[in-house]
């Protein structure tokens, strides 16, 4: 070739080259317009660049053209192109043309390919398609080549497979920390806390990215509060977070286990460190301030946000949802849609959840077709559940059972008792007892499903069913979960048991209850024992119900938190109904808001009324 | 609880308008006076407060009770009352430009440039600076993400 055309190939080259770097398709066009009008087409090394060029720019379609168009591809041009599709989140695609390889070029994969392959494997959770490259891998030239190891690690641990992940990392040659980042991960992930707090300990190098890789893991596998207590040590080493996503996580750790006062502290840092407009962050402070209960925050985070994207809208939806907020989740639906954002399956089982809670019966239904018809979502049981709550809470019965029978997935037995529930409710006697004999017929395991069975019984007199469905539930012996709450104000955190406590503050809480209980009397409370479990006497029952452990836990929030602030619990169980009551009081005869949040929704008491008006 | 948290340490965050953009004096006068406010003057309000910035977030830190931080609420322009925590742990620094009796000793500690990055997997989002004012001093090189990034984002 004359010196003139390589030095014009070398030149092009270079600048194809730089352009990479700056990731600038518009010059790229350019200069492929140019080579094309030069005549040097002829050259492989031009070719294979310019894939890679409109690979990293983005252009994987014009990428993919030449790469077909290509006489003679070798292993550069397939490195580019799979690189180009992974890197534009297509991996399926990679996967799809490297048969072609074998095929049409008669060529063998070198350690760029695998490396590329095993990624978009990782990407798609395509494990039988990862295991089969693998085992190519092994029989290759290229077998002891560290970073196609490194990404296997990647891909197991993404495919959940941390034992398999650890037999390749301890065959890598060379020490890295990206494949100690991918295991620790791994184990993280799948929960192995032990395994990955010990690989950990002893990786050589300790920095942000597997300190992230170690506390996201474990958040994700539901470690939420050793997955924060981590990040507190993370601080005290002083390790500087250039990277966000470790901030994430721990305020998702914080939602699920629902601590508001840690969640402001890091909320704190967020600002502090400048990652304030950070939309993912964002999106998880909104999720967090309303699992912690405190809503109010929660919207003032979302109107924060300047492009809001499905996570935001749909984090305050659920949010305003669970908080009895019917009519602003469903204004805030509206200008969703107006945003032009579209719902996804979590959006809807947020708003159908608040128009059961709000009797909305149209509302709801039209929400559901608008679901199924409008966007294509195919309704999950969540969905069913949501709707036939609905139906049955506004005494459509009929409609509910027949969506019962028609719905495509098997009812289970909370399904079937909260249709029995509202047929009480609603008096209607003849569908209940239909309804109760399925019930029966399935063998319940829930304790309160015998209680209701035996309440639909003998509300319709028939004595012996419900003698029977007693004895049944003698017989069971139910190991009924403990209950226990805990408060949390300032920098305290206490919980409490259900039964007398033994609490250091124990008398000053029993008068305190005792002071609060003869108010309520005179305002005309009688406790409720209808929700009691055992049979005892109607004054063990009621001093059962006296010492739940909400009600400790709310005492000592009186005493010790500061006047006229929220007082916040969680409970691990469904509230009863007396409490219930109880709490409404509280909030009248005090004057302090009481959130409670229990197994299934928020229960915000002030002045004497409930957000869930009284439907839980 | 976070290093530095010890419930005695606030960081107020405040909300201003956008257009007329206050002067960063104005904004720390706002600060002061919202502080006076709560403390009761202006020279208590002076020795309890020890950062505050204009730029990389528009709020103040002060050292009031747990009890007092609950007078914030409310307060034209609180955005948010939170408990501070140390943004330099191995220094004990709340971070913030510093203010000691009226006099300021700018910033150090290095906060985080938000910059789109497109081959990142950690963030699938543009950040955005919304405030307007001086840059932060200094800007702390990244560290080398792009391996990491590669395998195990």
């Amino acid at each position: 070739m004359p010196l003139r055309a390589r030095l014009r190939i070398a030149r092009c080259l270079h600048q194809l080259q730089g352009c990479a770097k700056r990731r600038n398709p518009l010059i790229a066009k350019k200069l492929h317009a140019l080579i094309i009008k030069a005549g040097l087409n002829e050259s492989e090394y031009l070719y294979n660049t310019l894939v890679d060029v409109y690979g990293k720019c983005g252009l994987f379609q014009d990428a993919y053209y030449l790469f077909e168009e290509m006489p003679h591809r070798d292993h550069v041009s397939w490195a580019s192109i799979l690189n180009a599709y992974n890197h534009a989140n297509l991996p399926n695609r990679s996967l799809s043309i490297f048969p072609t390889m074998f095929a049409f070029d008669r060529l063998q994969p070198d350690h760029f390919v695998y490396a590329s392959l095993v990624k978009a494997c990782a990407s798609l959770g395509a494990i039988r398609q990862g295991k089969q490259i693998h085992a190519h891998f092994i029989l290759s030239p290229f077998c002891d080549d560290d970073v196609v190891k490194s990404s296997l690690v990647d891909m197991y641990a993404k495919c959940g497979l941390p034992n398999i992940a650890r037999v390749v990392f301890d065959s890598i040659l060379k020490e890295n920390p990206v494949s100690w980042t991918a295991m620790i991960s791994g184990y993280a992930r799948s929960g192995l806390k032990t395994e990955a707090m010990d690989l950990f300990s002893r990786a050589p190098v300790r920095n942000l990215y597997s300190w992230t890789a170690l506390i996201s893991g474990l958040v994700q596998s539901g470690h939420g509060i050793d997955g924060s207590y981590l990040f507190i040590e993370m601080r005290r080493e002083g390790v500087d977070i250039v990277d966000p996503l470790v901030l994430s996580s721990v305020v998702g750790a914080c939602a699920n286990i629902a601590v508001l006062e840690f969640g402001k502290q890091v909320h704190g840092l967020v600002i502090a460190l400048g990652y304030e407009s950070c939309l993912f962050i964002s999106n998880a402070l909104v999720d967090m301030y309303a699992k912690c209960s405190d809503i109010l925050a929660a919207k003032n985070i979302f109107d924060e946000i300047i492009h809001k994207d499905v996570v935001s809208w749909t984090s305050i939806i659920v949010g305003a949802a669970q908080h009895g907020r019917a009519d602003e989740a469903l204004a805030l639906y509206d200008d969703m849609v107006l945003a032009k954002v579209k719902p996804n399956e979590v959006t809807f089982v947020g708003l159908i959840y608040s128009c059961s809670h709000a009797g909305l019966v149209s509302k709801g239904r039209e929400l559901f077709k608008s679901m199924t018809e409008d966007y294509g979502i195919k309704p999950s049981l969540q969905h069913f559940t949501c709707l036939l709550d609905l139906l049955s809470r506004s005494g459509c019965l009929d409609e509910a059972e027949n969506l019962i029978t028609a719905m495509p997935f098997e009812p289970d037995e909370p399904t079937w008792a909260a249709l029995l529930s509202a047929c009480k409710h609603h008096g209607n006697t003849q569908m209940g007892l239909r309804i109760a004999n399925k019930l029966l017929s399935l063998n319940p395991e829930d304790p309160s499903t015998y209680i209701l069975l035996s309440n639909i019984y003998a509300g319709t007199g028939m004595w012996e069913r419900m003698s029977m469905v007693r004895k049944l539930m003698a017989a069971r012996e139910f190991k009924k979960e403990p209950g226990f709450s805990t408060i949390t104000f300032g920098k305290e955190i206490q919980a409490f048991h259900a039964g007398e406590t033994c609490h250091p503050m124990k008398d000053e809480i029993l008068s305190l209850l005792k002071e609060l209980d003869g108010e309520m009397r005179r305002r005309g409370y009688v406790p409720d024992t209808s929700s009691v479990l055992h049979d005892m006497e109607e004054v063990e029952k009621e001093r059962q119900l006296f010492w739940h452990s909400e009600r400790t836990a709310v005492a000592y929030g009186l005493l010790k938190s500061v006047p006229g602030t929220v007082i916040r619990i969680v409970k691990n169980l469904r509230v009863c109904g007396d409490c219930h009551t109880v709490f409404k009081l509280l909030s009248s005869i005090v004057h302090r808001e009481i959130i409670v949040r229990d197994a299934t929704r928020y229960h915000h008491f002030k002045d004497g009324k409930c957000s869930c008006n009284d439907f839980w | 609880m976070l290093p530095g948290c010890d419930y005695n340490h606030w960081l107020i965050v405040m909300e201003f308008p956008k257009d007329p953009a206050p002067t960063r004096e104005q904004m720390i006068d706002t600060y002061l006076n919202t502080l006076a406010t709560v403390l009761g003057s202006m020279e208590e309000a002076k020795k309890n407060m020890y950062a505050f910035s204009t730029t990389t977030y528009t709020g103040f830190q002060c050292t009031v009770s747990e009890e007092t931080s609950e007078k914030f609420k409310g307060l034209p322009g609180v955005l948010w009352v939170l408990p501070d925590s140390y943004i330099d742990v191995k220094n004990k620094d709340y971070g913030g430009d510093k203010y000691i009796n009226g006099e300021i000793i700018p910033c150090k500690y290095p906060t985080y440039q938000p910059k789109q990055r497109r081959d990142s997997k950690y963030v699938s989002k543009r950040y955005e600076r919304r405030r307007d004012g001086p840059p932060p001093e200094g800007r702390r090189p990244r560290q080398e993400a792009t391996q990491s990034e590669s395998a195990s984002g």
